[in-house]
């Protein structure tokens, strides 16, 4: 008798333990997807904007380095923008 | 009693054990599959964007890069205008990009995923004569073809010398513009004695089907010829006709359509067709350059429209139809996945080694014609040596292109992801026994 109600005790825990740790790995997760869904926004946003104006714009193509043929066009610097980091603060 | 509840109520629980966990399963799955979508699409929206403004961009310097002029023909030819003007921007850039970038996937074993082909173009006039017409073979429109940094360049414009035509508005109603090569090419061109130098969008490297047919049809055909150019008729000019009679009509029409024209050579062998595809019984006049008809509706042309011999027999046709030159849409992806997993037991230790090896294989066609340029003795053309001193060559009449080869260029590209992963378990390490009721 005493086997059976302790066995009983264990198995309402473990129920309990397993909903926390799946709630935990399923928070986990959607936190992950939220980062990454803000990263290739950033990095979307970022290219744009050195599409559009300053020295890596999609008009400096069309300069003096481009007339003589021999200068690969401007591109933007992707290693400046934001790196992918889930759990810390990537803004 | 009690012991059957018991019992009933063990079962009861037993069967709910690991209910959690399951849930977790069916829906950690779900969420994962989402996230490897997420992902999938962000990568290759960023992939997208940055194909795309890179086209842009190389279109743009294209553009802008010098065109090397011929240093001596600016000392032969009389009064050059500038040095400017033989060294100047290319004023037009086209360029086509094709990437296969690799997109993982947390879904599949090691997060292998996938690759993707990622496309863009761009077309860029930026010309200070952007009404200019190229005066020597370099200057033509060309298209760059880029995928995946294996770069090349083919002409979409060519350039032919005609014998002097008796219907120079015809050649320019179907051409757009021809030049009289009896005098100094950089400046303005008289029509004289000389041949006619004809710049054909649809004689370049990559040849335009639609263009190429519907010159053909208009060189060949004179009924639809006609019909093009009453298109252009206005209403005033109507009245002009209703109120002159026949005499206003050869008078606006003017030149009317005469044999014979020189036909080009994706023309050759053209016949008028029924609407079901047959031949159709309509009178064709056999004359120097070719066969013509007054028939006004389709035309079959060999060199375009067969697709077993045709110049377009290896490219792929369109729902419309339609094909074209260049990368051809349709590619063959083979995917090699090569995964070994080796374990080994000495004793009280296990070591597992795992390794992956993919390999992703992408084989496109890029059709073109090429031209091999010849020289021919035997073109009935009068040439005046001062007037084209770069033809100042002893023996040479003109240059001319005595056959057209397709090429179709396999293009591979490979991308190769390789993992491994090894794990030792020592010997001290005991697995817990799991101990019911304990």
């Amino acid at each position: 008798m005493e086997r059976i109600r302790n066995k009983n005790l264990s198995l309402r825990a473990q129920a309990s333990l397993e909903l926390s740790i799946s709630l935990i790995c399923v928070f986990l997760l959607l936190f992950a997807s939220f980062n990454i869904f803000l990263w290739v926004s950033q990095r979307i946003v970022h290219r744009q904007q050195d599409y559009e104006g300053g020295l890596t714009g999609r008009l400096v193509a069309g300069t003096i380095g481009s007339f003589f043929g021999s200068v690969e066009p401007n591109e933007a610097n992707e290693a400046r923008y934001p790196k992918l980091d889930i759990f810390g603060g990537n803004n | 009693m009690r012991l059957l509840r018991n019992k009933f109520y063990l079962n009861h629980k037993r069967s709910i054990m690991g209910q959690a966990l399951l849930e977790l399963a069916i829906f950690g799955s779900i969420i994962l599959m989402l996230l490897g979508v997420l992902i999938n699409y962000g990568l290759r929206y960023n992939y997208q964007q940055q194909a795309e403004q890179r086209a842009y961009r190389r279109a743009l310097a294209k553009a802008y890069s010098l065109t090397l002029a011929i240093p001596a023909v600016s000392l032969l030819l009389d009064q050059p205008t500038g040095f400017m003007d033989y060294i100047r921007p290319f004023g037009t850039g086209s360029y086509v990009i094709t990437e296969d970038k690799h997109v993982p996937d947390p879904a599949n074993p090691w997060g292998i995923g996938s690759v993707v082909p990622i496309s863009a173009s761009a077309s860029v006039a930026r010309d200070e004569q952007i009404s200019a017409t190229a005066d020597f073979p370099y200057e033509l429109p060309e298209m760059t073809i880029d995928v995946n940094g294996q770069k090349s360049s083919y002409k979409t414009a060519g350039m032919r010398l005609h014998p002097l035509e008796i219907s120079e508005p015809m050649m320019t109603k179907v051409y757009g513009q021809v030049t009289g090569v009896t005098s100094n090419l950089i400046d303005d061109f008289v029509l004289g004695t000389g041949p006619m130098l004809i710049i054909d969008s649809a004689d370049g490297q990559l040849v335009n089907y639609a263009n190429a047919h519907y010159q053909c049809r208009q060189l060949m055909d004179g009924l639809a010829y006609e019909l093009e150019r009453l298109k252009e008729i206005g209403p005033e000019t109507i009245r002009r006709i209703e109120d002159g009679g026949n005499s206003a009509l050869q008078e606006i029409l003017g030149d009317i359509w005469v044999p014979p024209i020189t036909i080009p050579w994706y023309c050759e062998g053209g016949y008028p067709v029924n609407s079901d595809g047959t031949r159709a019984s309509t009178v064709m006049v056999q004359l120097a350059g070719g066969v013509y008809a007054a028939w006004g509706g389709n035309w079959y042309f060999p060199k375009l429209d067969d697709r077993e011999n045709g110049i377009f027999r290896d490219a792929t046709y369109t729902a419309v139809d339609n094909p074209i030159m260049g990368v051809q849409s349709n590619f063959i992806q083979t995917l090699n996945i090569d995964n070994k997993l080796e374990k080994t037991e000495i004793l009280d230790e296990i070591s597992v080694d795992d390794s992956i090896d993919y390999l992703d294989t992408i084989e496109r066609k890029l059709l073109y014609v090429n031209r091999r340029p010849v020289i021919e003795l035997d073109l009935p053309v009068l040439l005046n040596s001062w007037e084209m001193p770069w033809l100042q060559i002893p023996g040479l009449v003109s240059l001319g292109v005595a056959e057209r080869e397709v090429i179709i260029d396999p293009v591979k590209t490979q991308i190769r992801k390789q993992e491994d992963y090894h794990d030792l378990i020592p010997e001290n390490y005991h697995l817990p026994l799991i101990q019911e009721g304990a």
